[in-house]
């Protein structure tokens, strides 16, 4: 409990320190150019962050747009970055004998790769990101940014 | 017929209707586990950061709703000299990035731009100092068309939000943030013929349950403040009305494509929730109260 709630004050903190921390847009590259008709999207965030250590934004797609994220850190040569986009759903399970509903972890992406990923809905969804900055440098705290993008949605049905 | 019978047992299993939240208990999938990037399900995670979408993002299609346009259901702009508090010009800071939002959504450029020239205004007192600057001077002396009103106030929204952050003043923030959705769930549910009269609208509505949640628990790292603790009380009893809303729960689907220089994932299926009108009208008579509370 204790650990949790260093962790927690430790991280506030660090993302507290934006100042020293550029927002996302001013530092990911396809916030500068290359955004064709994406617009930023308020729930983008940015924060100093320790290297192997796990974080996760949270944020909502809505009806009628399309998405795009795009997760680097600062420095190229800060780390890897590893992400997991997942869902939280409502799966039928049995227990005892008898089927409970159940919120279960769906894992819908994951990728080391510093590409963006582009999110396609066919309604609202609450999305979670699970990030890690992998590096050498357990100690080493670095600035990432999660650039959250959205443009009207271009595509309809699946 | 033993066949279709087998085929309506399995579809049933696959949606299910019922009220929302079946359970509380949150369990990682036994699949999932194991993933290949070396995450497991055990890995401990420092921090949780919830977001908001903002007000232009919530109110972009609104226009293309089945809705009434209501522009008198907005925030008397002669109110904004009343808010002496800082909480009440935060949250009115919020109601009235709202308004200036779904004025522009609805092609009220005059008015809208009136709420717009009030925010900046508004805005000296919370610390955002003339946050759009010339760029408003221009649409007013009429050098700008007046069309980009709604990402000018996109754009207002957007950059009082940076400087909060930038700030470290998330009380402040989050306080604009429960303004600006109470009032925009204001504006749509008025916006609205009523229950079963407006089935897009009211499809967007019950929508908002997901963004209530994300803002309470945006609120909840800020809970040690009073005001922003009175707001975390209202947020759930928003999100009890809710929770009694008649949901369907189906496969979540997922398409994953490579586009150029990007990844790409559709996702279909998953929790689709209705609202009731016990639902409808508990929510109705709730927001517009405790937007009273925020705006008089």
């Amino acid at each position: 409990m204790m650990k949790k709630l260093l962790s927690t004050l430790f991280i506030v903190a660090l993302f507290s320190t934006h100042g020293q921390c550029p927002s996302p847009e001013k530092f990911i590259k396809y916030g500068r150019k290359d955004r064709g008709d994406y617009v930023h999207n308020s729930q983008s965030r940015s924060g100093y962050v320790r290297i192997g250590e796990v974080f996760e934004t949270v944020f909502v797609v809505q009806d009628g747009s399309d998405y795009r994220l795009t997760i680097q850190p600062l420095e190229e040569e800060a780390g890897e970055i590893k992400y997991e986009i997942y869902e939280m759903v409502i799966r039928k399970k049995k227990e005892n004998g008898r089927y409970v509903f159940k919120k279960v972890k769906q894992v819908l992406f994951s990728s080391a790769e510093d590409v963006p990923i582009e999110i396609i809905s066919d309604g609202v969804r609450k999305i979670y990101v699970k990030i890690m900055l992998d590096g050498e440098d357990k100690n080493a705290i670095e600035c990432v940014g999660i650039l959250v993008e959205h443009r009207k949605a271009q595509e309809v049905g699946f | 017929m033993i066949r279709t019978i087998f085929l309506l047992t399995t579809l049933a299993g696959l949606v299910i209707g019922c009220k929302s939240d079946p359970v509380e208990e949150r369990v990682i999938d036994d699949a999932n586990k194991k993933l290949d990037l070396g995450f497991e399900a055990s890995d401990y995670v420092v921090n949780t950061f919830y977001n908001v979408p903002s007000p232009s993002e919530q109110l972009e299609t609104i226009a293309e709703l089945d809705g009434t346009v209501r522009s008198d259901y907005v925030n008397d702009l002669s109110k904004s000299n009343e808010y002496l508090t800082s909480t009440k010009q935060c949250l009115n800071f919020g109601v009235y990035c709202a308004d200036a939002t779904y004025l522009s959504a609805h092609d009220q450029n005059n008015v809208a731009l009136r709420y717009l020239s009030t925010l900046n205004q508004m805005g000296e007192s919370i610390g955002l100092n003339a946050i759009l600057g010339d760029e408003l001077a221009k649409v007013i002396d009429g050098e700008t068309n007046p069309e980009t009103l709604f990402k000018l106030a996109d754009e207002m929204y957007l950059r009082a939000f940076d400087r909060l952050i930038e700030n470290e003043k998330g009380e402040d923030l989050g306080l604009i943030l429960v303004g600006a959705w109470y009032e925009t769930m204001h504006l749509v549910m008025n916006s609205s013929n009523g229950f079963e009269k407006s089935p897009m609208l009211n499809d967007y509505i019950a929508n908002q349950k997901i963004v209530a949640e994300n803002l309470l628990s945006f609120l909840m790292d800020y809970q040690e403040n009073a005001e922003v603790s009175e707001y975390v009380d209202d947020l759930n009893e928003v999100l009890t009305i809710y929770s009694e809303m008649d949901c369907t729960y189906s496969d979540t689907k997922v398409k994953r494509d490579k586009v150029e220089n990007s990844n790409r994932i559709s996702v279909s299926g998953g929790t689709k929730c209705k609202l009731n009108e016990t639902v409808f009208e508990n929510l109705k008579t709730n927001i517009n109260k405790v937007r009273s509370k925020i705006v008089d």
